[in-house]
């Protein structure tokens, strides 16, 4: 049995494509994954089913909510829901928000799958740790 | 993937000798806007290596949109598309680019495109349109990571990182 077949992965992103190939790629190596292309339905997702990992994109200018406001939301319901930030390079001020509001970590678009493997990785051990 | 250019080192010493920077309102576009695209062409690329089959040729087609939307967005770096352009309007300014910064735009990321679009195209040929071949989908992540790591360079010579 994969060690990972027990985690759940929540992926955010307002681009379709990265949603859909994201839980894709993260499927085969054993994650249950879940995708939202906007903030609201990713916060009714990890509602229902509690991710103990969440990627999610901070500037979505297609969501009815940004990738802050998700967090924000995220962290009412779990205080301790482990969280991964992807941004832009040039957002200063949102990365901020996103550390103030306890964000595990950040990563910058353009992304490859190594860099998402190398936090997705880092989330999982402290999730395993506890 | 893009060859380098002939004068890269020396247009790379002239960017660091003369401290020339790249307008933050071009790099926010680039990274918006192109960061999207090139970070869904990698992820789909990754996905078919993962899986070692042929990309369908439905996929080759949002590949085809991700490339003409990067082209879209260095067109307007570089000035070729006009002003008050409604597909970019948090882009309102002249960005003005330095000599040797625009050489470099107009050269890494348009033939990457370029490189990636002539796969896909052979892909897509009305007359006999097939699934881009596990080969091919090398290909087309090596010129996207190319147009990646000219990002990563050009940032770096103008030492306009972002550290959190």
């Amino acid at each position: 049995m994969d060690k990972n077949q027990s985690l759940k992965l929540l992926v955010v992103d307002d681009e379709p494509g990265i949603v859909d190939f994201t839980e894709k790629i993260y499927a085969r190596r054993g994650f249950v994954t879940f995708g939202a292309t906007d903030g609201i339905a990713a916060v009714e997702i990890f509602q229902k089913e509690r991710p103990e990992i969440s990627l999610i994109d901070i500037h979505m200018p297609y969501s009815l909510i940004d990738g802050i406001e998700t967090l924000r939301r995220i962290k009412q319901i779990n205080p301790n829901a482990c969280c991964i930030m992807i941004t832009r390079i040039t957002d200063n001020e949102a990365v901020r928000q996103a550390k103030a509001l306890g964000a595990l970590r950040y990563v910058t678009k353009p992304l490859e799958l190594a860099d998402l493997d190398k936090v997705i990785e880092e989330a999982k051990e402290k999730v395993q740790n506890g | 993937m893009a060859n380098p250019l002939k004068e890269e080192a020396k247009l790379y010493k002239q960017i660091k000798d003369e401290n020339i920077k790249v307008p933050f309102e071009v790099w926010d576009l680039m990274y918006h806007r192109i960061g999207d695209a090139l970070t869904a062409i990698n992820l789909s690329c990754e996905y078919y290596l993962l899986i070692n089959q042929d990309m369908p040729i439905d996929q080759a087609k949002r590949i085809e949109n991700y490339t003409r939307l990067i082209k879209l967005v260095t067109d307007k770096i570089t000035m070729k598309s006009s002003q008050n352009d409604p597909n970019f309007p948090e882009f309102k300014i002249n960005p003005d680019l330095h000599p040797a910064i625009l050489e470099m735009f107009m050269h890494y990321i348009p033939n990457d495109m370029n490189c990636i679009n002539l796969i896909i195209g052979d892909t897509i040929d009305p007359i006999d349109p097939h699934p881009v071949s596990v080969e091919k989908i090398k290909r087309i992540l090596n010129s996207a990571r190319s147009s990646k790591a000219f990002m990563d360079r050009l940032r770096e010579a103008t030492s306009q990182t972002v550290k959190f």
